[in-house]
């Protein structure tokens, strides 16, 4: 079952990304709708949970309208959330759609560095990293749709957070292992804006599902800054195939 | 010359409602039209009204952005009239593939023009890099609708930015026939590369650098000649250089 009510503990890794079952909800209740009228349940327990399905919400509407023409009243009916409660979560659309972002990145980012923890050779980090995000987005769709078709387009500040998960990333493929050769700073940033294209293309022509099948490009093309084309080839030649 | 009064204000040129819309501040040269009894023949006028539209629809783009440019815009920019745009395109989405088409094929010409008469990979790498940011960096308001308008619009302009990138995917290659050992890339591989050049030059146009675009030459030169076997072990010598 994917509906987890503790997500971040070390033996639960979920496999997707369910804003409505994060933040530490009770399972039974974490999915559902409260039920109406008078329920005697906690005024920021009700709150928590609108905010939450609000952000599920978001995250399901966004590919069908795109960011720069949906409504509220798309998120609210989505989420079986009144207006007034939107707004008692919500500024605006906008600061819906970047706590949507940054609960998603976070989630993401967390998944991707604790399949790297331990490792030692670099070279796998960058292979085990790069599978394990290609897995995520090709088992979360919407979250591949958020965060390479509708982040750039959402807004400055939307495209900062964007950056800000990026340079996360960057920091990832410029710190220091032994044995690795040095990235030229300025070519991780380039490094990313390929990948988030590569996202793109496949959400864009709904093949995000099979995202997983681009990870031996996507380790090549990571490696190959560091250690150049041949090198690279001799040592995915060696590898069983991934993804 | 004209100046793009877009703010970017929003991080993609796109404009906040109606109520924010500004009419162009151009002081862009005025399209030639072609006087009546010019002596042209009908197919001449047509294929001058054409290129007119396109030009104007580009304009009409890099001041208001895809979803708020209208139709009034384009023809005002191209000074022609309704009914001939329509004699055109059926639409804005029409008008704009094609425009996007036709840029796409300048540039490309562009970097075809550069890359000639150069031999070997590197070499040719490098002086269609060179074209095509000449190219761009001429041509603001062509850079901005090939690599930011194309990813804020709407799908379908979504996938022409693709199969542009595609396009370069294959350049990037460069001639299949070549021998495969060694340093050969797969085509995923070579659009992941298309992919980091065109985002890192989305960037820069967002950031209002438009014409300062072949500043980036070396850096995207770097970028783009890691795969080659040459520049890569040249490189991993000089590195092993730097640390000994």
């Amino acid at each position: 079952m994917p509906v987890s009510g503790v997500p971040r503990s070390a033996s639960d890794e979920p496999e997707r990304f369910q804003p409505d079952a994060l933040g530490g909800l009770p399972a039974e209740l974490a999915l559902a709708r409260l039920p109406a009228g008078r329920h005697g349940l906690p005024r920021e327990f009700v709150a928590h949970n609108q905010r939450l399905r609000l952000v599920a919400a978001m995250l399901r509407v966004l590919p069908a309208h795109g960011y720069p023409t949906l409504t509220i009243g798309h998120i609210t009916s989505e989420a079986g959330v009144s207006r007034a409660a939107f707004y008692q979560q919500f500024a605006g659309k906008e600061e819906c759609f970047l706590t949507t972002y940054d609960l998603a990145s976070e989630w993401f980012c967390e998944q991707v560095e604790r399949a790297v923890v331990g490792e030692e050779d670099w070279r796998d980090r960058i292979r085990l990293g790069a599978a394990e995000a290609l897995r995520l987005l090709g088992a979360n769709p919407l979250v591949a749709h958020l965060m390479a078709v509708e982040a750039p387009q959402a807004g400055r500040v939307a495209r900062e957070r964007q950056q800000g998960m990026l340079d996360r990333f960057a920091a990832a493929l410029r710190a220091d292992h032994p044995g690795r050769p040095e990235l030229q700073d300025d070519l991780a940033d380039l490094l990313l804006g390929g990948v988030v294209a590569l996202i793109a293309r496949y959400v864009d022509s709904d093949r995000a599902e099979r995202l997983p099948e681009a990870t031996r490009a996507l380790v090549e093309y990571l490696l190959i800054p560091y250690i150049g084309g041949e090198e690279t080839s001799a040592l995915l030649a060696g590898l069983p195939e991934v993804g | 010359m004209y100046r793009l009064v877009t703010s970017y204000e929003n991080g993609t040129g796109i404009r906040k409602g109606r109520g924010a819309r500004r009419r162009p501040h151009l002081t862009a040269p005025r399209p030639n039209r072609i006087k009546p009894r010019s002596g042209l023949s009908r197919a001449e006028v047509i294929a001058d009204q054409r290129r007119r539209i396109l030009d104007g629809l580009v304009l009409a783009l890099a001041c208001h952005g895809y979803d708020d440019a209208r139709i009034t815009d384009v023809v005002e920019l191209a000074a022609v009239s309704r009914p001939t745009f329509y004699e055109h395109f059926e639409s804005k989405e029409a008008c704009f593939a094609a425009a996007y088409e036709d840029g796409v094929e300048r540039l490309s010409v562009a970097v075809g023009d550069a890359a000639r008469g150069e031999s070997g990979q590197v070499a040719r790498l490098s002086a269609g890099l060179d074209g095509g940011l000449r190219f761009l960096s001429c041509d603001p308001p062509l850079a901005h609708l090939l690599l930011v308008e194309s990813l804020a619009a709407a799908r379908p302009a979504r996938l022409e930015h693709e199969r542009m990138l595609t396009r370069l995917a294959l350049a990037l290659r460069g001639p299949t026939s070549g021998p495969a050992a060694g340093g050969e890339i797969s085509l995923e591989t070579a659009r992941l590369l298309a992919g980091g050049l065109a985002s890192h030059l989305s960037g820069r146009l967002l950031a209002g650098e438009a014409e300062r675009l072949d500043e980036s030459r070396d850096l995207l030169h770097r970028f783009l000649q890691t795969p080659l076997p040459a520049a890569a072990s040249r490189d991993a010598g000089e590195r092993r250089a730097a640390v000994g």
